[in-house]
C-alpha cells in the first residue's frame, strides 16, 4: 500500500522538478527593451489619449532624393549571372539577353533560351507580380487560393496551396513551373518539367524588389519590372527616411490567430523593424504561439490582430492599452499576407495608422 | 469460522480513502506548483498574496503590480483549473471505455469519439456560430453530438454485424474515427486559407483558457461523473462475459448505453475546450490499474485524479519549456505517454511470457 | 422455489434447439440434465436463467412468468455457473466473489455487513479463503470452479444452475467439486433447486435426485437415476452398448462401457 503511493509521489516530483529546472533557465531574461532613445518618436495620439498627453509632432523631415536610392540588394542569389552584362541601359531602356541564366533558391543555375510562354505559377505573390508587369497572359495555371488580380480568376486552378494536382500540371504542358515551397519540386522535375524556386523573401521585405526584377528578366519585361521595383524601393526609403531621426517607437504585438505571432526573423518582423516598432515577440524564432502571460508582462502598446474580437473578449487582456482604448488594429491580410506588389500598401497602412502625425 | 472470511473481506473491501486522499493531495501540490511557475517569473510570496487577496482572506498588504495580478488570476489559475477538469474528464472517460470494451487500449481517441467530437466542433468553428451565449456554449453540444454520432454509428454497425460484439464496436469506432478525421480535413481545406487557429485548436491546448470555460464544463462533467460512478459496480460486473454479467442481474444493453453516453459526454466537453489531447485517457487509468487493481469504484475516481494531475503537469511543461513560446500540450502528453505506453506493453508481455 | 417450464421451444434462426419442453422442477431437488452433445442442455439452462428468451412458451418461476421479472429480480432468484467462461485475469478473487451481491445492491449502494456475511459463508464453504487476494488468472482449474461456486452462492438465489461443473477437471477435483455442490445444495433452504447440465452419467447417477435424459431438444426420459439410467434407455438415446451395474457403495447405477 505504501509502495504505489511512494512511486506516484516520486514520479510526479521528478516531473515537477524537471519542469522547474526548465523554467529557471527561461525566466530571468527580461525582454530586450529598446535602447535609450535620444529622440523618441512622438507617441500616436490615438493610442494613448487616455494615459499620456500627446506630444507635439515635429516638422516632417525632407524626403531623401529618390534618384539617389540604390537597391539595397546585393546578394548573390537571384542575381542574373552572365559573362556579359545581360541588362544594358541605353536611354533608360533595359533589354534582356537570352539565353538567360537565373540562380534559384539553392543557387543552382537555370537557363532560359527564351521567355517562357506557359507558366504555372504556384504562388499568389508571383501571380500578382507578373500581372503587375503586364505579363499575366503567360500564366496558364495557379492554385485555388489566388484571387488577385481579377483576371487571375480565369486561370485554371491546379490544386490548393498545399495539394497539387501534378497530373493536371503535366497535362497543361507548361514551359515553367514556379513554386514557393519545395515539397513537389522533385516530382515535377521527374515529370520532365522546368521548376523554379526563388530565394524566399520571408525574412526581409527589401528582397521583394529584386524578385520583381527577376520576373522582369524572365518574362522579358525588364522596364516594367524596374518601375515596379523602383517604386517599391522608393516607398520603403521614404518610410525609412521619415523615421530616420527617431530611435524607437511603441511596442507591438501581432496576433495572426490564436496568439501565433511572427518573430524578428520573419517578413512581418522586418516590417516592424522598418517601422521601428518594438516587436514584443523578438525572441520568437519564425512563428510561435506566445504565452499569454508574456504578452501581459511585456505590455504591448500596439496590438495587430486578424481577429480583434478574440482579444477583446479574453478577460486576461482587459488591462492592455489597445484593449482599453478599443484600438486593436485589424490587419489587412490581403496586403500583408502576400509578398507581392501590394505588400507595400499594407506597410504604408501600418505606418499611417501608428504614426498619424508623420505619415499622410 | 465464516467470520474470519467475512472479516478478511471487510478489510479488503475497505474503501481506499487513503489512496484517494493521497491522490488529491498530489494533485493539489501540482496545482499549486503549476500556478506558481510560468513563463513570467513571479515570486511565490506574491502569488500567495494575490490568491489570498482575491479570496478576501486578508486585506492586500503589499502593492503588487496589476499585471502580475492579471497573469495569476486571469491566465494561470483559470488555465490550471481547466487543465484539471479536462484531465479528470479524459481520465474517467478513458477508464470507462477501457472497462466497457474490456480493452486496455481503448481510449477516447482510438474509438472515434474524439474525432467525431472534433468534427462537430469544427463545423461550429467554420459556420461561425458564436461560441457562447452567456454561460451556454454550442461548442460542447456540437462536440457531444459529433462524438455520440460516431459511437452510435459504430454501435449500429456492430449490431448489424450480428451481435453487439465489443471487438466489432472497437474496430468500427476506429474506422469511423478515421472517416470523421478525413471529413474534418476536407472541411478545413475547403474553407479558409488561414488554418492556424483551427489547427492549433485541433492540436490541443489551454492557451485560450478562461474561467468561463471551466464554469461551462462543470455541469456537463457532473452529469457524466454521476452516471459513471453510479454504474461503476455494474462496470465491474461487465468485465465478465456478457451473458454471465446478465445472469448477475445486469441489463447489459442499458448499462452500455448509459456508460457510452456518459463517457462520450465527458470526452466531448473536454475536446470542445481543449482540442485533441491524446494519451491522458490511456495513461491515467493504466497507472491506476497497475497500482490499485481492478475495482472500478476505485479506478474511476483515481483515474480522474491521475488524469488531472498528468494534464496539469503536461500543460506546465507546454508553457514553460520553450518559453516565451508555447508548445501544444498534446505534444507533451504524447512525448510522455507513448514511451510509458510502450513500457506498459513490454511489461505486460514479459509477465505473460513468464506464464501461468 | 419451483420452476415450471411450459411448452418452451427455442431456435437460433432455423434449427430448433428446444422443441416444446414441459418440465416441472420441484423445490429441494438436485436435478441432472443429461444427454448427448447438442441435445439442448446448456440452452435450457440459459433459458431458465433468462439470458436467452424462449421463442414460444413460458418459464414460470414460483408461478410467476419469467418475462415479468426485472434482470435483478431474476438474478436474485436464479444463479448460473457457466461452463468454462472467459474470466478477467486481472480481477482479484475477492472482487469476483463480491460481484454476486450485484442483484441486491442499488446503483450507488455500498456492500453492507450482511453482504459480507453472505460472501464470507460462501468463501468458507468453498474453502477459497486463502485465494482472496490472488488474481483470477493465477489460480488453477479446480480453484476456478470453486470460486465460481462461491460467486453463485453469494448471489443467494434459491435456484442454482450449473453447466458442466466437472468438465476439464481431474477425477479428484471432480469428486471434490461434486461433493461441494451437494453440500451447497444441502446447506441452502428447503425450497432450493439445483440443476446440473452434465454429460458424465456416473456423476449424474451418484449425486442427483432426479435425472432428465435429453434427446434432440426434447425430454426423452425423466425420473430417478435408477429409472432413467438403464441399459436400454442409454442404448436408445446414445446408441451405444453399455453395462449398468449397481455402485458397490451407494447403490446408484454405475455405467460401464
Amino acid at each position: 500500500m505504501i509502495r504505489p503511493v511512494f512511486l506516484l509521489l516520486t514520479l510526479s516530483l521528478t516531473l515537477i522538478l524537471s519542469t522547474v529546472s526548465c523554467t529557471n533557465g527561461a525566466v530571468p531574461e527580461s525582454p530586450k527593451l529598446a535602447s535609450p532613445a535620444p529622440t523618441p518618436i512622438p507617441i500616436p495620439t490615438k493610442f494613448y489619449s487616455q494615459t499620456m498627453p500627446a506630444t507635439p509632432l515635429p516638422a516632417p523631415t525632407p524626403l531623401v532624393n529618390t534618384e539617389e536610392i540604390t537597391s539595397p540588394i546585393n546578394e548573390n542569389v537571384g542575381k542574373v549571372v552572365h559573362d556579359t552584362l545581360p541588362v544594358e541601359k541605353s536611354s533608360e531602356k533595359i533589354f534582356v539577353k537570352f539565353p538567360l541564366t537565373i540562380l534559384d533558391r539553392e543557387e543552382k543555375p537555370l537557363t532560359f533560351t527564351e521567355p517562357p510562354e506557359r507558366i504555372v505559377v504556384y504562388d499568389a505573390a508571383a501571380v500578382e507580380t507578373i500581372f503587375a508587369i503586364g505579363q499575366g497572359h503567360r500564366i496558364i495555371g495557379t492554385h485555388s487560393w489566388v484571387s488577385y488580380p481579377e483576371e487571375s480568376e480565369k486561370i485554371e486552378k491546379v490544386g490548393d496551396a498545399f495539394n497539387m494536382d501534378i497530373e493536371r500540371i503535366v497535362a497543361l504542358d507548361p514551359d515553367l513551373v514556379f513554386l514557393f515551397y519545395p515539397t513537389f519540386k522533385q516530382e515535377l522535375e521527374k515529370a520532365g518539367l522546368k521548376v523554379l524556386l526563388l530565394e524566399s523573401v520571408d525574412d526581409d521585405l527589401r528582397k521583394m524588389a529584386n524578385t520583381f526584377r527577376i520576373w522582369g528578366q524572365i518574362t522579358n519585361a525588364p522596364n516594367e519590372a524596374e518601375l515596379l521595383a523602383k517604386d517599391f524601393e522608393n516607398r520603403v526609403m521614404q518610410i525609412e527616411s521619415i523615421l530616420a531621426p527617431y530611435d524607437s517607437g511603441p511596442s507591438v504585438f501581432q496576433d495572426v490567430g490564436d496568439l501565433w505571432t511572427p518573430g524578428d526573423n520573419t517578413l512581418m518582423g522586418s516590417v516592424f523593424n522598418l517601422l521601428k516598432l518594438q516587436n514584443i515577440s523578438h525572441d520568437v524564432a519564425n512563428y510561435g504561439q506566445l504565452s499569454p502571460e508574456v504578452i501581459i508582462d511585456r505590455n504591448p502598446q500596439i496590438l495587430i490582430s486578424s481577429n480583434p474580437d478574440s482579444i477583446y473578449q479574453n478577460s486576461a487582456f482587459q488591462e492592455l492599452l489597445p484593449v482599453k482604448n478599443n484600438s486593436i488594429f485589424k490587419s489587412n491580410d490581403d496586403y500583408l499576407s502576400i509578398s507581392g506588389p501590394r505588400f507595400i500598401l499594407g506597410v504604408e497602412e501600418l505606418a499611417l495608422e501608428f504614426y498619424p502625425g508623420l505619415f499622410k | 469460522m465464516s467470520d474470519n472470511s467475512t472479516r478478511e473481506l471487510v478489510s479488503i473491501y475497505k474503501y481506499p480513502w487513503t489512496h484517494i486522499i493521497t491522490g488529491i493531495f498530489i494533485a493539489f501540490i501540482c496545482t499549486v506548483v503549476a500556478v506558481a511557475i510560468g513563463s513570467v517569473y513571479i515570486p511565490v510570496t506574491s502569488v500567495i498574496t494575490i490568491i489570498f487577496s482575491k479570496l478576501d482572506v486578508f486585506q492586500q498588504q503589499e502593492q503588487i503590480s496589476s499585471s502580475w495580478h492579471t497573469i495569476i488570476w486571469n491566465i494561470r489559475f483559470p488555465r490550471v483549473v481547466l487543465a484539471l477538469l479536462v484531465g479528470a474528464s479524459l481520465g474517467i472517460s478513458g477508464a470507462t471505455y477501457q472497462g466497457l470494451f474490456k480493452n486496455p487500449l481503448a481510449d477516447p481517441y482510438l474509438i472515434g469519439v474524439a474525432s467525431g467530437a472534433s468534427l462537430g466542433a469544427t463545423i461550429v468553428f467554420l459556420t461561425g456560430v458564436p461560441f457562447t451565449y452567456g454561460y451556454f456554449s454550442f461548442l460542447p453540444l456540437a462536440s457531444f453530438c459529433g462524438g455520440l454520432a460516431a459511437v452510435c454509428l459504430a454501435y449500429l454497425i456492430s449490431i448489424k454485424s450480428g451481435d453487439t460484439q465489443l471487438s466489432t464496436l472497437l474496430l468500427a469506432g476506429i474506422a469511423i474515427g478515421a472517416f470523421a478525421t478525413a471529413i474534418t480535413g476536407i472541411l478545413m481545406l475547403s474553407s479558409d486559407p488561414d488554418l492556424r487557429p483551427l489547427l492549433s485548436w485541433l492540436m490541443g491546448g489551454f492557451i485560450r483558457a478562461q474561467w468561463s470555460h471551466s464554469i461551462l464544463i462543470i455541469p456537463y462533467m457532473t452529469i457524466g461523473i454521476i452516471f459513471i460512478l453510479g454504474y461503476s459496480r455494474v462496470l465491474n460486473t461487465m468485465q465478465l462475459e456478457e451473458y454471465y454479467s446478465e445472469s448477475l442481474g445486469v441489463d447489459v444493453e442499458k448499462a452500455k448505453r448509459v456508460l457510452i453516453i456518459s463517457a462520450t459526454l465527458m470526452t466531448a466537453v473536454a475536446v470542445s475546450f481543449s482540442g485533441l489531447i491524446g494519451f491522458v485517457g490511456l495513461v491515467a487509468p493504466h497507472v491506476v490499474r497497475l497500482l490499485w487493481g481492478t475495482d472500478y469504484r476505485t479506478i474511476l475516481p483515481l483515474s480522474g485524479i491521475a488524469g488531472a494531475t498528468f494534464l496539469v503537469i503536461a500543460d506546465l511543461a507546454a508553457r514553460t519549456v520553450v518559453s516565451p513560446v508555447e508548445l501544444p500540450v498534446g505534444i507533451i502528453t504524447a512525448l510522455v505517454g507513448s514511451p510509458f505506453f510502450v513500457y506498459l506493453l513490454l511489461k505486460a508481455k514479459r509477465r505473460a511470457g513468464n506464464g501461468y | 422455489m419451483a420452476i415450471n417450464i411450459k411448452d418452451v421451444s427455442f431456435n437460433y434462426g432455423s434449427p430448433q434447439i428446444i422443441k416444446g419442453i414441459n418440465l416441472y422442477l420441484k423445490p429441494g431437488q438436485l436435478v441432472s440434465l443429461v444427454g448427448p452433445n447438442g441435445a439442448g442442455k446448456t440452452t435450457l439452462l440459459k433459458l431458465i436463467c433468462g439470458t436467452l428468451k424462449p421463442t414460444t412458451g413460458e418459464i414460470y418461476i414460483q408461478d410467476r412468468p419469467g418475462e415479468t421479472f426485472t434482470k435483478k429480480e431474476r438474478a436474485s432468484k436464479v444463479s448460473l455457473v457457466p461452463q468454462n467462461p472467459k474470466l478477467p485475469e486481472e480481477m482479484k478473487v475477492s472482487d469476483f466473489v463480491m460481484l454476486g451481491r450485484n442483484p441486491h445492491l442499488g446503483l450507488l449502494e455500498w456492500e453492507s455487513a450482511k453482504d459480507f456475511q453472505v460472501a464470507g459463508e460462501a468463501i468458507q464453504l468453498t474453502e477459497i479463503g486463502h485465494l482472496l487476494e490472488r488474481k483470477l488468472g493465477e489460480i488453477s482449474g479446480g480453484e476456478r470452479q470453486r470460486v465460481m461456486l462461491a460467486l453463485a452462492m453469494t448471489q443467494g438465489s434459491p435456484i442454482m444452475l450449473l453447466d458442466e461443473p466437472t468438465a476439464s477437471l481431474d477425477i479428484s477435483h471432480q469428486m471434490k467439486v461434486m461433493k461441494l455442490i451437494k453440500k451447497i445444495h444441502g446447506q441452502r433452504r428447503l425450497n432450493a433447486v439445483t440443476v446440473l447440465a452434465i454429460h458424465d452419467l456416473n456423476i449424474a447417477a451418484q449425486f442427483s435426485d432426479r435425472v432428465i435424459l435429453f434427446s434432440e431438444g426434447n425430454v426423452a426420459i425423466d425420473g430417478t437415476p435408477k429409472q432413467v439410467l438403464t441399459k436400454d434407455n442409454i442404448k436408445e438415446i446414445y446408441g451405444s452398448q453399455v453395462t449398468v451395474m449397481s455402485h458397490p457403495e451407494h447403490g446408484s447405477p454405475l455405467i460401464i462401457s
